[in-house]
C-alpha cells in the first residue's frame, strides 16, 4: 500500500509500498518510531486519512476477500464503526467534548446495530410497568397480555427516535459494564470532562467494542496513561479479545507493550515494513539492523550497566527518503547494494520475514 | 560521589489555594501539591523522582530550586538555607543550580537564534560577553553534539532531540552544581533519548554535577539513578538505592514497578493491578494516602499517617505494614 501526503515542501511518502497480513483471531503489534507510518497505515486501512493532503495512491486493502479501496463512501461508513473499529490516542481528544459519554457509546449501536428486538423487550418491559401502576383486573391483565402477544409479531419499520435513544443506551450501559467501567448507570449523563483518563479510555473501548467488530485497532491507546492505569487498559483489551473474538491491530512504540499482548508484531521503518514475525521469534531473533537497535537502545527496568546502544544518526525526511532501503545511511552493516536497491521481503525463518540484503542468497 | 550532603530538604509544603467568587475571591480549599516532604541529595549522585500524573514531582523540582516559593520547610543547599537566603541573592543560586525542563520547544525563545539563547546566562551571569561567550557557548555545543552552523539558526529548525540537547548545554554554560532534569526525554522517541541519556551521564562524570532526575518512565529512572524516590499524591513513600530496587517494600511502589511493561514476551507477568483511581490531591485521603487502593490496607491505615522510617541500610519506607 502507498500513501503519500502532497504538502507545500514537497511529497511526503508517508507508506512506500507496506505489505502486512493480519489473521483471524491474532493480535498484529506495529511497532516503530514516531513518523515511521504505523498511525498512517491504521488510517489508511479505515480510509480516514485525511485528504487533502493525503490519498491512498497504491495497492489493496483486502478485508474479508474485498478490496475496501474500491468502496464507495457510503458502503465505508457501514464498515467503520462496525465491522473494523479503532481507538486512538488521546481520549480527550477524541471524544466529542458536548456530548454525554452514555449518546457517545450508544451512537454507533444505533447507526449499525438492528435493535429491533431491544425495542420489542424494551416497550414490554414499559407495559409490564404499566400494569403494576394500574394494577390491572383480570380483565386488564388478560388485555395487556394480548398486547404484549401483537408486539411480538408486529414488524417494525421505523422505531420513534426518542424510544431508540433509550434503548441505544440500554446497549451502551451493557457494553460499558463489558469494559468494566465502574457504576455505568451514572456514568452514562456525565460528559468526557467529568471523567478521568482510564474512564474516558475505556469509554473509547467502550465504543470500538460496541458493535462486536471483526478488526480492533487501537493506535497508542495507553500512551496519555499513567503506568498504573495502563496496566488496567491492557489486562482488559487481552480478556476483551478473548470475550468478544476480535482481531486486534496494537499499534504501540513501546516493546513491553508488544511482548504483553501482542502474537506477532511488524516493525515498521520511515513507511516501510522491515521486519515481521511472531513476537517469541521476533524478541529472540532480531534480524533487522534496525529491530536490533531499537532493543539495544532501550533501558532495562531491571539490572543495566554502561551505555544505551544507540542508531546513528536521525530518521529521514520522507519527501527525499534515502534511495534503495531506507535504513542504510544509519546501517553499520550497509553494503553498496542497499544505496541502489529496496530489498524485498524474505521469509528468511519459518514465518519470520525481513527486508534486508543481508538474507536471502 | 564525595558522600557529602548537597541538598537536604526538609518539611517541604507547597499548596496552591482555589479561589472561587467573582469579586472577592475567597480561599475554599487547596491543591496539597506537596505535603511535608524531606530527603537528601549527595554531591555526584543522581536522586530519581519518580511517581505519576499529579503527585507534585514537578512542583517538588521547582521547589527546591526556588523557581516556586515553598510554603514552609527547610532547604538547605550546602551551608546555605535556602528558604531564609543567609544573605545571599537569589541570582547566585541562579548560576549554582540549573533546570532542565521536559518540553525543549516552549523553554526556548522562538525569535532568539541559538547564539543568543546561549550567550544570554553568560550575560546575565556577567561570566563573559561578545566574542568569548561565543566561544564559549560554541565549545558546549559541540560537546553536546551539535555545530557550528547550528549557532544562527531558530529552534524550530531542530528537531525535538537536538532542541533537548540544546537546553542542556545552556544548562551547563554557567557551570552549575546541581541540575534538575523534569521529564528531559518524555517527549522523545526511544533511540533519541538513548542519546540524550548517554550524553546526561558523561556530562555528569565530567562537570562533577548532581542530578535530581523527575520522570514517570521507571526503567529510565532505574537507569539514571544511584537512588529513587517514589511519590505518591504529594509524599515520598519510599526511597530506595539503585541496588534495592528490587527489594522494593511499599506498596505503590510494587505496584508501580510491576505495571511496566516488560519486553520480554517469555517472561510471566505477575501483575499487581491497583483498583480504582488516583485521588484528588485537593481532598485526599485521611491517614495514608494511600490506603483506599492499598491492598495491605488495616484498621489504623485510615488513622494515622506513616512516617518515612530507615528499615536498614538507607532503605526509607512510610508504611504501616513495615513498623
Amino acid at each position: 500500500m502507498k500513501t503519500y501526503f502532497y504538502t507545500y515542501a514537497g511529497v511526503v511518502k508517508a507508506l512506500d509500498g507496506v505489505n502486512l497480513d493480519i489473521r483471524r483471531n491474532e493480535t498484529l503489534g506495529l511497532v516503530g518510531e514516531t513518523g515511521c507510518g504505523k498511525s498512517v497505515t491504521a488510517l489508511s486501512i479505515l480510509r480516514i486519512v485525511p485528504s487533502p493532503p493525503g490519498r491512498i495512491v497504491g495497492g489493496q486493502i483486502l478485508f474479508e476477500g474485498e478490496d475496501l479501496l474500491k468502496k464507495t463512501d457510503e458502503q465505508m461508513q457501514k464498515i467503520r464503526g462496525d465491522k473494523i473499529a479503532m481507538v486512538f490516542q488521546d481520549p480527550m481528544t477524541f471524544l466529542n467534548p458536548v456530548m454525554r459519554i452514555g449518546d457517545q457509546v450508544a451512537e454507533p449501536i444505533i447507526l449499525h446495530q438492528d435493535l429491533k428486538d431491544d425495542y420489542i423487550q424494551f416497550k414490554i418491559e414499559q407495559l409490564k410497568q404499566k400494569m403494576k401502576k394500574k394494577r390491572a383486573s383480570r380483565g386488564g391483565m388478560d388485555s395487556l397480555d394480548k398486547e404484549i402477544r401483537k408486539m411480538k409479531h408486529r414488524s417494525l419499520k421505523q422505531i420513534p427516535k426518542n424510544d431508540l435513544k433509550k434503548v441505544g443506551l440500554r446497549r451502551a450501559v451493557e457494553v460499558l459494564k463489558l469494559v468494566r467501567m465502574p457504576y455505568p448507570e451514572d456514568l452514562v449523563g456525565n460528559y468526557p470532562h467529568e471523567l478521568s483518563g482510564g474512564m474516558r479510555q475505556r469509554a473509547m473501548i467502550a465504543m470500538a467494542l460496541s458493535c462486536k467488530p471483526a478488526i480492533f485497532i487501537a493506535d497508542e491507546a495507553t500512551t496519555a496513561l499513567d503506568v498504573t492505569i495502563q496496566a488496567q487498559i491492557l489486562t482488559l483489551m487481552n480478556e476483551l479479545k478473548k470475550e468478544v473474538g476480535t482481531t486486534n491491530i496494537i499499534i504501540t512504540h513501546d516493546m513491553g507493550i508488544v511482548a504483553e499482548t501482542c502474537d506477532r508484531a511488524a516493525v515498521m521503518y520511515a513507511g516501510t515494513v522491515v521486519e515481521l514475525a511472531s513476537v517469541g521469534d521476533l524478541f529472540e531473533k532480531k534480524l533487522h539492523p534496525y529491530t536490533q537497535g531499537l532493543f539495544a537502545a532501550i533501558p532495562k527496568l531491571h539490572g543495566q550497566e554502561g551505555r544505551l546502544e544507540t542508531i546513528p544518526g536521525m530518521v529521514p525526511n520522507l519527501i527525499n527518503p534515502p534511495t534503495g532501503c531506507r535504513f542504510h545511511p544509519r546501517c553499520e552493516h550497509a553494503m553498496s547494494i542497499c544505496s541502489k536497491r529496496r530489498p524485498e521481503m524474505i521469509e528468511e525463518r519459518p514465518d519470520h520475514f525481513v527486508a534486508c540484503f543481508l538474507y536471502g542468497k | 560521589m564525595t558522600g557529602k550532603v548537597l541538598l537536604q530538604v526538609e518539611n517541604l509544603k507547597k499548596y496552591f489555594p482555589l479561589r472561587s467568587g467573582a469579586i472577592f475571591k475567597k480561599t475554599i480549599g487547596h491543591v496539597y501539591a506537596v505535603d511535608d516532604v524531606s530527603f537528601t541529595v549527595n554531591e555526584g549522585e543522581t536522586l530519581g523522582l519518580v511517581g505519576e500524573s499529579g503527585c507534585g514531582k514537578t512542583t517538588l523540582g521547582r521547589c527546591v530550586i526556588m523557581l516556586m516559593r515553598p510554603d514552609s520547610g527547610k532547604i538547605m543547599f550546602g551551608e546555605r538555607n535556602l528558604m531564609t537566603g543567609d544573605g545571599v541573592p537569589l541570582k547566585q543560586l541562579r548560576q549554582e543550580t540549573q533546570m532542565v525542563f521536559q518540553d525543549p520547544y516552549a523553554s526556548m525563545n522562538p525569535r532568539w537564534t541559538i547564539k543568543s539563547t546561549l550567550t544570554e546566562p553568560l550575560r546575565i551571569h556577567h561570566i563573559a560577553a561578545g566574542q568569548k561567550a561565543t566561544d564559549i557557548a560554541l565549545r558546549l555545543l559541540k560537546r553536546v553534539g551539535l555545530s557550528e552552523d547550528h549557532l544562527n539558526r531558530f529552534p524550530h529548525e531542530f528537531s525535538g532531540g537536538q532542541r533537548q540537547r540544546i537546553c542542556i548545554a545552556r544548562a551547563l554554560l554557567v557551570k552549575p552544581k546541581f541540575i534538575v532534569l523534569d521529564e528531559p526525554t518524555s517527549s522523545t522517541d526511544v533511540s533519541v533519548q538513548a542519546q540524550t541519556l548517554n550524553l546526561l551521564k558523561e556530562l555528569q562524570k565530567e562537570f562533577g554535577l548532581t542530578y535530581l532526575f523527575i520522570s514517570h518512565n521507571l526503567s529510565v529512572i532505574r537507569y539514571m539513578s544511584s537512588r529513587i524516590a517514589v511519590m505518591y499524591l504529594g509524599k515520598i513513600v519510599e526511597i530506595v538505592s539503585r541496588e534495592q530496587a528490587d527489594d522494593i517494600v511499599h506498596p505503590y511502589s510494587k505496584a508501580l514497578f510491576s505495571a511496566v511493561p516488560v519486553p520480554d514476551p517469555k517472561s510471566k507477568v505477575r501483575r499487581e493491578l491497583l483498583k480504582g483511581e488516583v485521588p484528588s490531591a485537593i481532598n485526599p485521603p485521611a491517614g495514608c494516602r494511600f490506603h483506599p487502593r492499598c491492598p495491605l490496607a488495616k484498621e489504623g491505615c485510615h488513622k494515622k499517617e506513616p512516617l518515612l522510617q530507615d528499615i536498614g541500610k538507607g532503605h526509607l519506607v512510610a508504611c504501616h505494614e513495615q513498623e
